[in-house]
């Protein structure tokens, strides 16, 4: 049976070219897009997530990071450290802005998350140092290794805005949120170039607890206990930065992916359905012969099951191999390519398949074998 | 002696295509016995019903009054799934325009038709390639239909229908694309081949020139088969 289907494809060479290159296509799309948005979905919540904080506290209304319209008092922060299952808070100052490299065209103004904590508690703070001094003295600041690469800037450049700049001093890892980066100052620096007014006004208070098994507990017994505070812990916090910057982009890629799909079928049906037309006749000899109609439509799953495997093959392969030279041209295509994507692409490569051959199927249940009989 | 078996029997078969005003009556009341080793020649203008009387001797169509009996069993009211078993099983055919399968060597092309469920693929091959060597077709066993000659090709259809050892041959107008001197080739080889086996051949042709091949001849006209002896 597999030797029909095969000889049977290998004949006609251009056709098998074409529906494997038909169904890698769409492979290599719904591929590179699945990681693609992996890739964005773990760097946007990687910050956030990595603060070893277990809570966020924002005022009511606060959504995520990124987009944050927090705005607390400094005081808030006392009142929280006197409850009893407190250990430590930090206050946080976060604010989206734009920012060039001193000496470059304002056009070339890039975003930027800047970020005041506190260098006697670390907590918000970079991450992990790259290069340079942590914590960043008055006037400095620490950017991100991707906003070196992106923007070309380095440790003793300045960053304008306005009137203002800062020094970079230090490069640290894991603030990258593709379409921006963070870009870490002490309190007392954001609250002067940010002219903060008042300057006691604060974005965000982390909090770590004694018995962080307690977190989610407290945080619904807080924000029962205080009106105007919205209280996360670091993945809710994590998943709603996510939820903020991804969520408008999710349908937009679902749809990308179904017409994806839709193109590596419709291209592997047709050119299974054509090749079973024009081999009709052999299918009404092997009919005549005595070859059941469950003997046929097995040959034509098989065609189209080799085809699909052959399509699978080359553009999971061309996924693999092509998304981090991609990744290295354009810098915000962040790709993580997961294990699990390929599994779930290979069901849809095997749906792919089976619909792909149930047309031509249908067709063959009406080839009448005494047709062959005639010259 | 053995007594020749009957392997073909076709009692009073009529068959209407269509209804009502459109209906064409192809075969009339046709009976016909084919026994093992002999060799059954039906002859007929173009249009005279000798397809469909050979479509329905090979359980590929339902004859629309009479009984058909294939070794023994009546194939009349059989479903589409045990008429495909009949067929594998017990009849073998050799067809005017040859039939193979191009994207398939010769050898393939035999195996896959000698194949039966459940039996080993080296037995398969071995038995095609011996059917083909027995027709002088050692030298083409890897060679694809479009490379053979029409009688090579001619052959190996008859290679591929000895193969499935089957017990009644039926071959529809064998030599219609073949010349004179090959036609007759092929016709000699598989009367000689097909009785060295035991099998009942059934021939329909209008070529008279194979008379000599056949045993017993009969005449269709206007779908009425009668005996020429």
């Amino acid at each position: 049976m597999l030797l029909v289907a095969r000889k049977n494809l290998l004949t006609e060479r251009i056709r098998l070219a074409l529906s494997v290159g038909g169904v890698a296509l769409s492979v290599f799309l719904i591929g590179i897009l699945l990681s693609l948005y992996r890739g964005w979905d773990q760097k946007v919540g990687e910050y956030v997530e990595a603060v070893p904080a277990d809570l966020w506290v924002g005022s009511e209304g606060t959504t995520d990071f990124i987009q944050a319209a927090s705005v607390l008092p400094e005081g808030a922060g006392v009142q929280l450290s006197l409850l009893p299952e407190v250990d430590t808070v930090s206050p946080l100052i976060a604010r989206p802005l734009q920012m060039r490299r001193a000496g470059d065209d304002p056009n070339d103004a890039f975003d930027m998350e800047l970020v005041g904590y506190d260098p006697a508690s670390t907590l918000g703070g970079p991450l992990a140092m790259v290069e340079g001094k942590s914590p960043p003295g008055p006037g400095e600041v620490v950017i991100d290794e991707a906003t070196r690469e992106r923007h070309d800037v380095e440790i003793g450049d300045r960053l304008v805005r306005g009137t203002q700049s800062l020094t970079v001093v230090g490069i640290s890892s894991g603030g990258d949120f593709v379409f921006s980066q963070v870009a870490f100052i002490t309190l007392d620096t954001a609250t002067t170039f940010l002219s903060l007014e008042p300057e006691t006004q604060r974005t965000f208070f982390l909090l770590t607890l004694h018995d962080p098994s307690q977190t989610e507990a407290l945080a619904k017994r807080l924000e029962a206990a205080a009106p105007g505070v919205a209280f996360f812990t670091g993945k809710e916090f994590a998943n709603e930065t996510r939820q903020r910057l991804l969520g408008n982009i999710l349908p937009m890629l679902v749809v990308v992916l179904v017409v994806a799909f839709i193109v590596g079928l419709a291209v592997a049906g047709i050119t299974i359905y054509t090749a079973t037309v024009e081999k009709s006749r052999e299918y009404g000899i092997l009919k005549a012969e005595g070859f059941t109609n469950g003997f046929l439509y097995r040959v034509v799953l098989e065609q189209s099951l080799i085809t699909s495997a052959l399509g699978f093959i080359v553009g999971a392969g061309a996924t693999v191999i092509l998304a981090p030279f991609a990744q290295n041209l354009v810098p915000q295509f962040v790709v993580f390519v997961r294990w699990q994507d390929l599994l779930g692409i290979t069901a849809a490569t095997l749906l792919m398949a089976i619909i792909a051959a149930f047309i031509p199927i249908r067709r063959l249940a009406q080839v009448d074998p005494v047709t062959v009989f005639k010259g | 002696m053995p007594t020749p078996e009957v392997i073909l029997r076709m009692e009073g078969v009529t068959k209407v295509y269509g209804s009502g005003e459109t209906a064409v009556t192809a075969l009339v009341d046709a009976s016909l016995e084919a026994h093992t080793g002999e060799v059954i020649l039906v002859m007929g203008p173009s249009g005279s019903g000798k397809t469909t009387l050979l479509t329905i001797a090979g359980a590929l169509l339902r004859p629309t009054r009479g009984q058909v009996h294939i070794c023994g069993t009546n194939i009349t009211g059989m479903n589409e799934g045990h008429l495909a078993a009949i067929r594998r099983e017990m009849v073998g055919f050799v067809y005017q325009s040859f039939n193979l399968l191009e994207a398939l060597t010769v050898l393939e092309n035999v195996r896959l038709v000698a194949s039966d469920r459940g039996s080993n693929g080296a037995i398969h091959r071995d038995r095609a390639k011996e059917m083909l060597e027995t027709l002088g077709l050692g030298h083409r066993l890897n060679s694809l239909p479009k490379q053979l000659s029409d009688g090579e090709k001619q052959r190996v259809a008859i290679a591929r229908a000895l193969a499935k050892t089957p017990a009644l041959m039926l071959a529809d107008e064998p030599t219609a694309n073949l010349d004179a001197k090959r036609g007759h080739e092929v016709m000699e080889l598989l009367r000689q081949k097909a009785l060295g086996m035991d099998k009942a051949v059934v021939i329909v042709s209008h070529d008279h020139r194979i008379r000599d091949v056949a045993d017993r001849v009969f005449w269709l006209e206007d779908g009425r088969l009668q005996s020429e002896s």
